[in-house]
């Protein structure tokens, strides 16, 4: 699958930038595990090999909550795929955004950078992951630097339609 | 990245906000809105994460942001305060001092065990890339120090 093709009309990409004390190579690890349900990603498995043309499925409760396809690689600076809802409804009918993360050594931190891109205008998927990457990377960034999970009290979900 | 600005539908902008934002940054603390605003708002802990930040907690009260060596960098004015969820300022950098100033905002949000933290940066008429870019670095670190300091008791070392 190639990147989805850009819609006419498009909401603003959406950034989010956050610096975590933790090497480059443990960011990597924690966002390509395909083991582990992450309580700070709302007990998300990801189930891919995150090789590019591989599948990437968000699992949650034995649902797919997310699938899309892993289009570039490249351990531990970057990791691009294919991002669309799992279950039926608009958010799912928005077809395939983009989702990026880009990983740099910052003054012997990490500086870890996510671009959701290619969203149509007016878009319910743009307002869902708004919500939900500051709560699931400020879940990351306590995990990596030993402080346990946070609960998580009424913050959106990254894919609820 | 396009110039537009981002959606602010999502945030609760509060009453007498100056206009869409430009730059929002939101990160989520394991800290009582309490613990946040007491760090943002006191010269001894602010300085740790941020600048000194000199600040009287009142409508018309002076904020100030000093360097190290105690000079003025950020000079402005309390436009309304709700502590411990609310602080709207104007905001002059004194290194440029042509430039008019703009408003920041600071939004703390308790959710039980958690407290989302949202910075706004309004009124800069027609930000470029550069500008959003820089703004949205800035307080990334900014909010990801202050979180470090408050959940691991260190900051993120200041970049040189």
């Amino acid at each position: 699958m190639p990147a989805p093709k850009p819609h006419a009309e498009s909401d603003p990409d959406f950034v989010y930038v956050v610096y975590i004390a933790a090497p480059p190579e443990k960011v990597w690890a924690a966002l390509v595990d395909n083991k582990t349900e992450r309580a700070w990603w709302w007990n998300t498995r990801h189930d891919s090999d995150f090789k590019p043309g591989s599948s990437i499925r968000y699992v949650r409760n034995g649902e797919v909550d997310i699938e899309g396809e892993v289009l570039e690689s490249d351990p531990p600076n970057r990791l691009v795929y294919t991002f669309r809802s799992g279950s039926p409804g608009p958010q799912h009918d928005e077809g395939y955004t983009q989702v990026e993360h880009r990983i740099e050594v910052y003054d012997g931190w990490t500086k870890l950078t996510l671009i959701h891109s290619n969203f149509k205008r007016d878009s319910a998927v743009r307002k869902g992951v708004s919500g939900g990457w500051p709560a699931i990377l400020s879940g990351l960034k306590s995990v990596l630097e030993g402080v346990e999970h946070m609960p998580f009290a009424r913050q959106g979900e990254v894919s609820k339609a | 990245m396009t110039r537009q600005p981002l959606d602010d539908t999502l945030f609760n902008l509060g009453v007498g906000a100056p206009g869409r934002p430009h730059t929002i940054c939101v990160i989520y603390i394991r800290a009582t809105p309490q613990q946040i605003w007491s760090a943002l708002t006191s010269r001894e802990t602010s300085r740790l994460f941020f600048h000194d930040t000199d600040v009287e907690l009142h409508v018309g009260g002076a904020i100030r942001l000093l360097n190290p060596s105690g000079q003025p960098i950020v000079a402005g004015e309390v436009l309304a305060v709700e502590a411990p969820q609310r602080l709207l300022v104007s905001w002059g950098e004194l290194s440029d001092p042509d430039t008019l100033p703009g408003h920041v905002e600071y939004l703390i949000d308790g959710q039980g065990e958690v407290s989302a933290v949202t910075v706004l940066n309004y009124d800069i008429p027609t930000p470029s890339d550069d500008d959003l870019a820089m703004g949205r670095n800035g307080w990334s670190f900014t909010l990801s120090s202050l979180k470090s300091l408050l959940e691991t008791g260190a900051p993120l070392p200041q970049p040189a």
